[in-house]
């Protein structure tokens, strides 16, 4: 028995390397903590604070004016780098967007992951992750920090930059999207914005989520490509036929709601959506079944999935990669999924309104956190739709699936257009 | 969509000796004695005529080849073809044909162009007994590898195992194109490429270790060969060296999801052979323990064909039913899947008290309606409809001329089961029906199955009321009076059960001794699979899943 | 931002683009061209974006990185991978290619800056609220420049139409009823 444990000896020394670490670390966090103090003492009486300290004016005071004065306001030959007034939307909305990424989309996605598990389990009388964490909440990031140890395996003859760049290619469209989802109301006080709950308020809202969806096909014929491997070419090759086939009838879903609309911006479709009869599905309920069908065959989730069938005989894009590469397209599946039913939930079902009306009371209120509340509310009830539609349904096979995308879901998204166009005139 | 099939007919004697002569009228140097088989006629034959007899015979109605058995005789080597008739009456129903051959010149014609079936069966015979059949299209050895020295099932074999062994991993190892070369076809001017793509041995589709060898052109496929004996573990060459007790384990590893009927043939073949009466309560034991089994095994099926068409949770679902019946094997016999319950002359122990009331009766009562919802959710789902319905179309000539039993027969049209046929244990005195299909699709493979549930459920009703009404009189009786060590008389007989595969049979040749002589399986699985390179062909890729699946092959069954 | 002059954005937009650009001609390996064509789109786009044409920068992302771009990428890699070619760009007649490109470059700078560009009053008047941009562009298509516009998808449907014809041409050939009367076509005129 004593010969099974390991011998640990400590030889009773410590390192002046770790010496010295310890006591930089410890200088570095007394400077930090210092710093933070007197930056937090010095807020109240700021002039960040008196203007109303929200994230545009956070923007506009220090990182727009102030540098913009420095040398008298002249920069010389540099001029052309001053930043102007115009930077200032264009640098909020950036920096908001960076803290949507990194304190929302990474926590948001880690747990999509691990509800759809869970919700799964359910459904197939069993349980799902239970042993990781208290119930199994803690799955998720252990299969993280997994993939994020795990060898970084690139096959022999593929091509580097292209295996290297594909998963940012898929991850980085899924991302920002994040920019224009209206989470909540933007409080806009005498022409000056008081608080946003909008990254940028783009006025081609749906048209920039269109357009970017659509570079993400490149990144996943470049994977398949990349892999050095013909039937991952293959495998590739048929989800991309997959996801421009049904880009179609997912703009034409979009289309009908900004033809009802009369607006391509996102906060705006949010905004004028007042009480649940004024909802947009109301005139769209053709819209709701086109839109979560293309939704699910360009997320391809069941009974789309078949690139990711493992019954298939043509292996799928992402089948070379491993560790955090395949941890992207990962996230970007189920970032994606997160997109795809805010967006259904901001143009069709009312965004961050609350569905009762405001004489409820607090049932009925959805300024700032509780429209951020309904908003989160409505995404998850959708997402639990997909997953539901996940856990029934079998796959189709892919000639069946391009001849419902382009002679079904087509023909009948003009219609819908149409006859949402029509209501729209009768109705003016 | 059930039917019940005709009868066997009348005096035996009479219908032979019509049959003998008008063979011998037909083919007079040919045919050379008479003799038998267990209950059935035997010619000797001529070996080089045997292909112009099995015409003959194939015109009188004989249209399934269900066995080609081969038995080293010392100096000779003996073929037993096994003859039966499932589209047309014949009497007598099944017959034998032997041929003799001299053991240094194993050779005779063969019978591929008579009976698809003959394809595989030949190409075993070769394999694993030395015997070539000249004018065969494919020649190669089927469960060994290509580069094996020998044939196994021979006597006298013997084998240097390590240069053997070491050849075959080298030309395996530096072989860099396991799957072929891509070939190229003319399309009206436009030349495209053939891709040479191999599927599995390794892959979660193929039900176990099945490599099957694709050409592929575009999405069709243009050629696909099985290769097979990844799981060959040597059972006839086991067989025997067991003795007939200690060889029952052995057979739990056959189709593993059926273990009981591999045990039931097992010893209804030795009991045969010994001419052994069991005792009553034996048989509707016996008859319990089957017919689980088959709820069991249709269930996994289930399962496991929704999730290669990609709906995850019907499977879930099938195997928490069947954890009830795996529970009921566990009280049973201790075991979840290899029970080794069955004994030469009985079973190895009696029902727990109260067995069929706690367990199974409330498991018959719980089961249709969990039946009904999974099946729904198949059944009921457009997209299985579209995937399932109208691919794979078998006509039901091509299912008998290949050899299928089982639902795979079932689905295209014909109404055979052995429990009807040729019954055994109590099955004659229970009633069911046979759920026959109409277009031979894998809807059609699918339902069937589904419907075998039920037909199940309704003979375990029945038996469950026999043990019900002769509980008190008959407990205890679970074996017949054995002798210590088992040795039945020289000779051989052939019996067939009624799996969820098809029809498992035994050949089984006695010497006198402890030990089988010949221990030939007839497996299901095996001659199922024989089928798939020719419907294969002009299938699309996706299909391909889609029509193994149905087939429901068991490796272990395969391989053997 | 707009209407100010090149500000820091257009020269980084602009290297970026001329960088790719470059990348375009002059790399051996097509994909890495293809990829580099899907960047100088992209750029042009955000040039777009940079003076105010929200709409026009949203479909030049949306058709040409989202669909041309895709569409070359299919091509050169089902060619290069499943038929096994090598593709490379060569730089053989670099030179000539170098010296048209110049001279079509200076020609059309020349005609940019002394020709009389008059504004489009319907169209301009949007300014930068999209839904107002993308009223006047449609109404802009439908009366003004109908024409272009309908000979334009006239243009597609030939496309789209020789496209279905050449996908078809094997299976057509193939077919036996098409076989059946061409021999019967054939014994005829024999």
């Amino acid at each position: 028995m004593a010969t099974l444990q390991p011998e640990l000896k400590a030889n009773g020394r410590i390192s002046f390397g770790s010496l010295l670490g310890l006591a930089v670390g410890l200088l570095v966090l007394v400077a930090a903590v210092g710093f933070g103090l007197h930056v937090l003492q010095a807020i109240p009486s700021s002039e960040w604070w008196r203007q109303g300290p929200s994230l545009t004016n956070l923007v506009r005071l220090y990182l727009v004016e102030w540098p913009a004065s420095w040398h008298g306001g002249d920069w010389g030959v540099w001029n052309f780098l001053r930043p102007g007034r115009g930077a200032v939307p264009v640098i909020t909305a950036i920096l908001s967007w960076t803290i949507v990424i990194f304190g929302f989309m990474l926590p948001m996605v880690t747990y999509q992951i691990y509800a759809l598990r869970k919700i799964l389990g359910f459904m197939q009388a069993r349980v799902g992750p239970t042993q990781v964490g208290p119930l199994g909440l803690l799955q998720t990031p252990c299969d993280v920090l997994k993939l994020l140890t795990k060898e970084d395996v690139i096959p022999t003859k593929a091509d580097r930059w292209v295996f290297f760049a594909a998963p940012f290619m898929v991850l980085v469209p899924a991302s920002m999207a994040y920019l224009v989802i209206p989470f909540g109301n933007q409080k806009i006080v005498d022409g000056a914005v008081r608080y946003s709950l909008v990254c940028g308020d783009l006025n081609i809202g749906v048209l920039y989520l269109s357009a970017i969806s659509s570079v993400a096909v490149i990144g996943i014929i470049s994977a398949g490509w990349a892999s050095n491997n013909k039937y991952s070419l293959l495998g590739a090759m048929r989800s991309a036929a997959q996801l421009v086939t049904y880009e179609v009838p997912l703009s034409l879903a979009l289309l009908a709601p900004v033809v009802w609309a009369g607006t391509l911006n996102l906060s705006q479709f949010a905004a004028d959506q007042g009480s649940v009869w004024g909802w947009y599905c109301w005139p769209n309920l053709l819209t709701i079944p086109i839109f979560v069908v293309s939704a699910l065959a360009e997320l391809g989730h069941t009974p789309f999935d078949l690139a990711e069938a493992e019954s298939e005989l043509v292996a799928g894009y992402n089948v070379e990669y491993s560790g955090m590469k395949f941890a992207m397209f990962f996230l970007a599946e189920f970032s994606n999924a997160f997109i795809l039913s805010a967006v259904a939930v901001t143009l069709l079902f009312g965004g961050w309104q609350s569905p009762f009306p405001e004489s409820w009371g607090p049932l009925g209120w959805d300024a700032g956190i509780f429209g951020m509340f309904w908003f989160f509310a409505k995404t998850l009830a959708m997402i639990f739709g997909l997953f539901w539609v996940r856990a029934t349904l079998p796959r189709m096979r892919i000639d069946q699936l391009m001849g419902l995308g382009w002679k079904f879901m087509i023909p009948l998204g003009l219609a819908n257009l149409l006859l949402v166009a029509v209501l729209r005139v009768l109705v003016g | 969509m059930s039917e019940t099939p005709t009868e066997q007919v009348q005096s035996p004697s009479a219908a032979v000796a019509q049959l003998d002569a008008s063979l011998r009228a037909a083919c007079p140097d040919d045919v050379l004695e008479l003799s038998s088989l267990g209950d059935s006629p035997a010619w000797t034959i001529v070996p080089a005529a045997i292909a112009r007899v099995g015409a003959r015979l194939r015109q009188a109605g004989y249209d399934h080849l269900e066995l080609v058995s081969t038995v080293d005789r010392g100096e000779q080597i003996e073929i037993v073809y096994l003859l039966d008739s499932m589209l047309h009456r014949t009497d007598p129903r099944r017959l034998a044909l032997r041929c003799v051959v001299p053991r240094e010149a194993a050779s005779l014609p063969t019978l591929c162009g008579v009976w698809r079936a003959a394809d595989w069966f030949e190409r075993e015979a070769f394999d694993l007994m030395g015997v070539t059949f000249t004018g065969h299209p494919d020649p190669r050895r089927i469960l060994l590898p290509d580069q094996w020295q020998g044939h196994p099932l021979r006597k006298d074999y013997e084998y240097d195992s390590d240069t053997m062994v070491q050849e075959i991993l080298d030309a395996e190892l530096n072989n860099d194109d396991l799957a072929g070369t891509d070939g190229h076809a003319e399309h009206d001017g436009m030349v495209t490429e053939d891709l040479a793509v191999n599927m599995g041995p390794q892959h979660p589709s193929t039900h176990g270790v099945l490599r099957l060898r694709l050409r592929l052109d575009g999405e069709y496929v243009r050629e696909c060969d099985p290769d097979i004996g990844f799981l060959h573990r040597a059972f006839e060459k086991l067989g025997e060296l067991k003795t007939f007790t200690n060889g029952i384990p052995l057979t739990d590893r056959w189709d593993y999801l059926n273990a009981m009927g591999n045990n039931m043939v097992h010893c209804q073949a030795v009991e045969a052979a010994m001419s052994l009466e069991v005792p009553e309560r034996v048989h509707w034991t016996r008859m319990l323990v089957l017919e689980l089994n088959r709820v069991a095994s249709h269930l996994v099926f289930i399962g496991t064909y929704g999730l290669d068409l990609g709906a995850g949770t019907p499977f879930l679902f099938t195997f928490r039913d069947r954890e009830r019946i795996l529970d009921m094997f566990e009280l049973l016999c201790g075991a979840r899947l290899t029970y080794n319950y069955l004994r030469i002359g009985g079973v190895a122990a009696d029902l727990p008290r109260n067995f069929i009331a706690d367990r199974v009766r409330p498991f018959l009562a719980y089961l249709p309606d969990r039946l009904a919802e999974i099946d729904q959710l198949l059944t009921g789902n457009q997209i299985f409809l579209e995937r399932t319905k109208g691919v794979g179309i078998w006509p039901a000539e091509l299912c008998v001329s290949y050899g299928l039993t089982g639902p795979l027969l079932r689905a295209s049209g014909v109404a055979r089961d052995v429990r009807r046929v040729y019954p055994y244990a109590r099955y004659d005195q229970c009633e069911f029906d046979i759920p026959v299909g109409e277009n031979g699709d894998c809807y059609d493979r699918y339902i069937v199955r589904v419907a075998e549930i039920r037909q199940s459920l309704r003979l375990l009703d029945q038996i469950c009321a026999w043990f019900e009404a002769n509980e008190e009189t008959t407990r205890g009786q679970i074996s017949a009076k054995v002798p210590r060590v088992i040795k039945p008389p020289a000779g051989e007989v052939y019996t067939c059960v009624e799996t969820p595969r098809g029809e498992l049979g035994l050949h089984l040749v006695c010497d006198g001794g402890e030990n089988p002589y010949r221990y030939k399986i007839r497996r299901p699985s095996f001659v199922n699979l024989g089928l798939f390179g020719e419907v294969a062909r002009d299938q699309k890729v996706a299909d391909l899943i889609a029509i193994l699946g149905t087939t429901d092959i068991v490796m272990g069954e395969v391989d053997g | 931002m707009a209407g100010h002059g090149p500000g820091p954005v257009f020269w980084l937009l602009a290297a970026v683009l001329i960088a790719s650009a470059l990348g375009v001609v002059t790399l051996r390996n097509m994909v890495h061209s293809a990829l580099c064509l899907a960047v100088t789109l992209l750029m042009a786009g955000g040039l777009y974006l940079n003076m105010g044409a929200d709409l026009l920068a949203g479909f030049q992302v949306l058709i040409y990185v989202g669909a041309v771009v895709t569409l070359v990428l299919v091509a050169i890699m089902l060619i290069a991978k499943i038929a096994d070619r090598d593709l490379s760009q060569t730089q053989a007649r670099g030179g000539w290619a170098a010296a048209v490109s110049i001279i079509v470059w200076l020609l059309l700078s020349w005609v940019l800056a002394h020709g009389t560009w008059t504004p489009n009053a319907a169209l301009t008047e949007g300014g930068a609220d999209a839904a107002r941009q993308a009223k006047a562009l449609s109404l802009a298509l439908l009366d003004p420049y109908l024409l272009p516009f309908e000979v334009a998808s006239l243009l597609l449907l030939v496309a789209l139409m020789g496209a279905v014809v050449l996908a078809q041409h094997t299976a057509l050939a193939e077919r036996s009823d098409i076989k059946a009367a061409l021999k019967e076509g054939e014994q005829r005129d024999a």
